[in-house]
């Protein structure tokens, strides 16, 4: 999808509007799932992927093509959303009930009851982090981004990422041995 | 748990779903920036044919330019070329010109040369012409000049006869006077080059006039102006004992006695002093030898 979608970024520059419209279809499901888990809500996570793709469409031309469109295009949301948190009160963790029906909705079939519970309470300590470390968390292992695109997006050096993600596994570790760590 | 178990976990998120709408509303939004590529080059595809298609003409006009010149050049180097060719086929024929050049050249300078002897020789017919007349004018003059002698002549015998007295002239005495002072003159300066003489000789005078020579300016001052039997010598190389109209009283005399007679005029009876003064004698005084030597003195 890569390269298509730059073939396809390259060309909304040039003003097709339906290379613009497929690049929306190929990508607004992945931000918006990611900016959801972010903002905790449906409205907000909605809200900011729009503000996202507007400001996306405005700064076409600075797409030079040195990282993926994909890369580029979470840079511009990651800018969204801490504008909007500048904007709106801290952000309450997400509830246990979320994401026990979001990793009960995701789980496969051959997962046990167990294992979904033992996800949802990690997603929940995730939350538990601090802003960089968090969104540190959400880019490289909930988005799939490597350790290079991370740093690109979140404007950090890769060294940095290794010491955040490195800093968060610590405290995962840590506190899943607590038998209470959970129940917070 | 381990960390790789965690990673495990948390490389398998939740994946919300968009809410309905989303979509629609994301692809309604879509505003593109108009003609992007082309506000960046700077150039519409809506502008004018002249201006899109600017800088491929300009180049190419250059292109044309240059092309043109190229040709230009190469025309003329052709024709320089061709010129040149000429030129070297005619080389041959230069020594030939050259040789006839330079027959002309003597040719015209023989010309010049008949010229020049022509005018010479009316130059000289005018001379000769000038010459017979200033003969002529001569002859007149000479012939002017005896009747003048002779109507002199004529005239000093009419007054003879007639028992008048002859003209005098009457500047005869200013004359006189004047030739007088020169003399005085003469003396003085024939003194002054005596003492210089003896000032590098010891205090002695020299034994004749011509020893002086170098003292004295000019040898015209050694004739008195009224001795008519005598000519001044312009210079040295014409001075000989008959210029000299003054008498040297003292020679090889020891300066000295001041007062002791130097040389004498014998017509005007002037005399210079050791001195280097000279004086005119009153009708009163003469001057006498005294032990050898000339001194002034009352006549008795």
């Amino acid at each position: 999808m890569s390269d298509s979608a730059e073939i396809l970024c390259f060309r909304a520059r040039e003003g097709d509007a339906a290379a613009a419209r497929v690049l929306v279809e190929l990508t607004y499901q992945r931000v918006y799932g990611h900016l959801r888990r972010l903002t905790g809500h449906d409205e907000d996570a909605a809200d900011v992927t729009q503000k996202t793709f507007s400001k996306a469409w405005s700064s076409l031309d600075s797409f030079a093509g040195r990282s993926s469109f994909t890369t580029w295009l979470h840079g511009i949301a990651h800018h969204t959303y801490l504008d909007w948190r500048r904007q709106q009160r801290p952000t309450a963790p997400q509830s246990d009930e979320w994401w026990q029906m979001q990793a009960a909705e995701g789980a496969s079939p051959s997962e046990d009851a167990a294992g979904r519970d033992l996800a949802r309470q990690m997603f929940a300590l995730v939350e538990q982090l601090d802003e960089d470390t968090r969104s540190t968390v959400h880019l490289h292992y909930y988005e799939g981004l490597s350790l290079a695109e991370t740093a690109e997006v979140l404007g950090v050096a890769t060294s940095t990422v290794k010491y955040r993600l490195r800093q968060a596994l610590d405290f995962l570790r840590s506190r899943a041995a607590e038998p209470k760590a959970f129940l917070r | 748990m381990n960390d790789a178990q965690i990673e495990s976990l948390l490389r398998r998120p939740p994946r919300p779903g968009a809410p309905v709408g989303l979509k629609a509303q994301l692809l309604a939004d879509i505003r593109l920036p108009k003609s992007a590529a082309s506000a960046r080059s700077g150039i519409s595809l809506s502008a004018p044919f002249w201006r899109r298609w600017f800088p491929a003409l300009s180049f190419g006009a250059l292109l044309l330019g240059c092309f043109i010149m190229v040709a230009w050049q190469t025309s003329q180097w052709l024709s320089l070329r061709r010129e040149n060719h000429t030129l070297r086929a005619a080389l041959p024929d230069l020594e030939e010109l050259r040789v006839e050049q330079e027959a002309l050249q003597k040719r015209a300078a023989a010309a010049g040369q008949g010229t020049i002897a022509a005018r010479e020789q009316e130059e000289l017919v005018r001379l000769r012409e000038e010459v017979a007349q200033l003969s002529a004018r001569a002859q007149e003059v000479a012939t002017l000049q005896a009747e003048n002698k002779r109507l002199q002549a004529e005239m000093a015998a009419a007054i003879a006869k007639a028992g008048l007295q002859p003209e005098v002239d009457p500047f005869a005495e200013q004359k006189e006077k004047a030739q007088r002072i020169q003399c005085v003159s003469n003396m003085k300066q024939i003194g002054l080059a005596l003492r210089m003489w003896s000032n590098d000789n010891n205090d002695t005078f020299p034994m004749d006039f011509l020893s002086a020579s170098n003292e004295l300016n000019s040898p015209k001052v050694l004739t008195c102006p009224s001795d008519s039997a005598r000519q001044r010598a312009n210079n040295w190389q014409e001075f000989n004992a008959g210029n000299i109209s003054y008498e040297f009283l003292y020679p090889g005399g020891v300066e000295g006695d001041l007062s002791i007679v130097l040389t004498r005029c014998p017509i005007h009876n002037n005399v210079g002093l050791c001195d280097g003064s000279a004086q005119q004698l009153s009708p009163q005084e003469r001057v006498e030898r005294v032990d050898g030597k000339w001194r002034i003195a009352l006549k008795p």
